[in-house]
């Protein structure tokens, strides 16, 4: 449905062109794809902070490292480097249902995420679109399992995250003719697992209670690494890291009850006991258990940011 | 000691009394048996005479309680009954015309849009709009409660009004800002509302803007014994 109601700008690239200085002497330094320098099992740094909004009852910020191509001599933010994810979330409520709904013994949860305009390469609209309402779904399914629904009956809570900075799908020098099939929409299993883990913060924040804090981990198969060109499972992917990613998978998990209450699994894998050629690709259980140790490794981050936000509030008394 | 949703807590960190059983505060969930487990993120504490433990968070919501003594703003009133806001974004409570100390079906108190009752809570549950009381119901003795007259009002967050109802504000909470205000010669009266609302009313305009602004700037910036004393002084200065 096209958006008649704004004036939208010219829709295409985002990025600011760069002075011609700052381009490589060498067409090759220019078009290498950014290398993934860390080891398999490990997560990129992350930057959680809470209470960023003051008039929410709950709200949060997450930042992740923006991976670069380590032989760019361009400074900064002229080189055309990949992009790191930023997401704010705000939770509002849990606030009266209007008059006119109907009566519910538990509370209700609304999720809405959306891309802002400039998140991505090529330019969002104003309205959500399918996978933006995908992922707000989503949401709601791995947090609908951690709030005590109970304690508020006739009651809403709102949570909308806005995504700053999304995650690409692939390397942008793929897409000039390289001979690349369209890619699935990898960089969304990232944003998932970065919705999930600062969703969990505001709503710590807020106050709700909860069952436990869950969070968001993320892990996949890929293919075509420098370790070698057999399978291999990484933590943490960045989609533009990686020449073809084969699964990924993405889970909502709770550390102490050790459940998972969201599993999203995309690409192409089977189950450990399938007899197949390649011995070494991955089973679909050791890719959900990465997912899991994903989730563990972001779940630290989350509690020592919650740890500091209740020293400063509480500290004093 | 800092609990998040969801930790196991040990046996040892709960309280243990001889007779009385253990109460369970705000913040904490029973799984049966005997498993007892935070909902919020914040700090465990314990009270060793009353065997009761709590989990003490300063969020921004207030959420009503039975027996809390609060601060209302009347909205309206219809034929028996007034709706007063507790908070902003829960419905309007009720407080029954007839439950003010010396009220009968012919002498009712005449209260406007915008006046300002002390009184306490008397029904809350999730299901129900919450219900006020401004008389004892025991003794239909009126106990401090009733309209507050004069005066203004001010918004403090909810672990500063906790702070401010303590039986011994100076020792348990680190408040010495109001002793130290009456030993300065500063003439006030006061009322702190559970909710997160203080009222304040001195001779002076001046002196009322002055005492609640000083509150508020504790609140905020969470300033320690000696810098409160040093506020104290300024504030009676200017009175």
């Amino acid at each position: 449905m096209t958006d008649r109601r704004r004036i939208n700008g010219p829709s295409g690239g985002t990025s600011a062109p760069i002075f011609s200085k700052y381009l490589a002497k060498t067409p090759n330094e220019l078009l290498e794809r950014p290398t993934r320098s860390r080891p398999n099992n490990a997560l990129r740094k992350m930057f959680l902070k809470t209470g960023v909004t003051p008039s929410a009852s709950g709200s949060a910020y997450l930042e992740l490292e923006a991976s670069k191509n380590p032989k760019s001599t361009a400074p900064g933010l002229s080189s055309p480097s990949t992009s790191g994810l930023k997401l704010t979330c705000t939770v509002h409520g849990p606030r009266p249902l209007p008059k006119s709904a109907p009566f519910s013994p538990h509370i209700i949860l609304t999720t809405h995420v959306k891309y802002a305009p400039f998140a991505t390469r090529k330019r969002r609209g104003y309205l959500r679109d399918s996978s933006e309402r995908d992922l707000g779904v989503h949401l709601e399914t791995a947090l609908r399992g951690v709030i005590i629904g109970d304690r508020w009956p006739k009651s809403g809570v709102e949570i909308i995250i806005t995504i700053l900075e999304g995650e690409e799908d692939q390397w942008w020098g793929d897409g000039i003719g390289h001979g690349n099939t369209a890619a699935a929409e990898w960089g969304m299993m990232s944003v998932l697992s970065g919705c999930i883990t600062v969703a969990s913060a505001a709503i710590a924040d807020a106050g709700i209670d909860c069952v436990d804090v869950v969070a968001g981990g993320v892990a996949a198969v890929v293919k075509g690494s420098a370790k070698g060109p057999s399978p291999n499972l990484v933590l943490d992917p960045v989609p533009s890291e990686h020449k073809e990613i084969i699964a990924a998978c993405i889970v909502g998990y709770l550390p102490s009850r050790d459940e998972i209450t969201d599993l999203w699994v995309k690409g192409d894998i089977g189950h450990g006991n399938q007899n197949e050629d390649t011995a070494q690709s991955a089973s679909y259980e050791e890719l959900a258990d990465s997912a899991v140790q994903a989730a563990l490794g972001s779940h630290r981050v989350l509690i020592a940011a919650l740890k500091e936000t209740a020293d400063v509030k509480i500290g004093r008394s | 000691m800092f609990v998040l949703p969801g930790e196991p807590l040990e046996p040892a960190t709960l309280p243990s009394h001889s007779t009385i059983p253990l109460k369970l505060g705000p913040g904490l969930l029973h799984i049966p048996p005997n498993t007892i487990t935070p909902t919020v993120a914040g700090l465990l504490r314990t009270d060793k005479r009353k065997n009761a433990v709590w989990v003490e968070f300063n969020g921004g919501r207030y959420v009503p309680t039975t027996g809390d003594l609060v601060i209302a703003t009347i909205q309206r009133s219809s034929v028996d009954v007034f709706y007063a806001s507790i908070s902003d974004y829960t419905p309007n409570a009720t407080l029954p015309q007839l439950s003010f100390e010396g009220a009968t079906k012919k002498t009712r108190p005449q209260l406007a849009f915008g006046a300002l009752v002390y009184s306490r809570v008397s029904l809350a549950n999730k299901h129900m709009d919450p219900e006020l009381e401004c008389v004892s119901s025991s003794t239909g003795k009126s106990e401090g409660l009733g309209p507050l007259t004069g005066g203004l009002v001010f918004n403090i967050s909810l672990g500063m009004s906790r702070r401010l109802m303590l039986a011994k504000p100076g020792e348990q909470g680190g408040l010495v800002i109001l002793d130290e205000l009456g030993e300065q010669g500063a003439a006030f009266e006061i009322a702190v509302g559970r909710n997160g609302r203080v009222w304040v009313d001195s001779k002076s305009l001046k002196g009322t803007l002055a005492i609640g602004k000083a509150i508020q700037d504790i609140d905020e910036k969470s300033l320690k014994v000696d810098e409160q004393k040093k506020l104290a002084r300024k504030v009676a200065r200017e009175i």
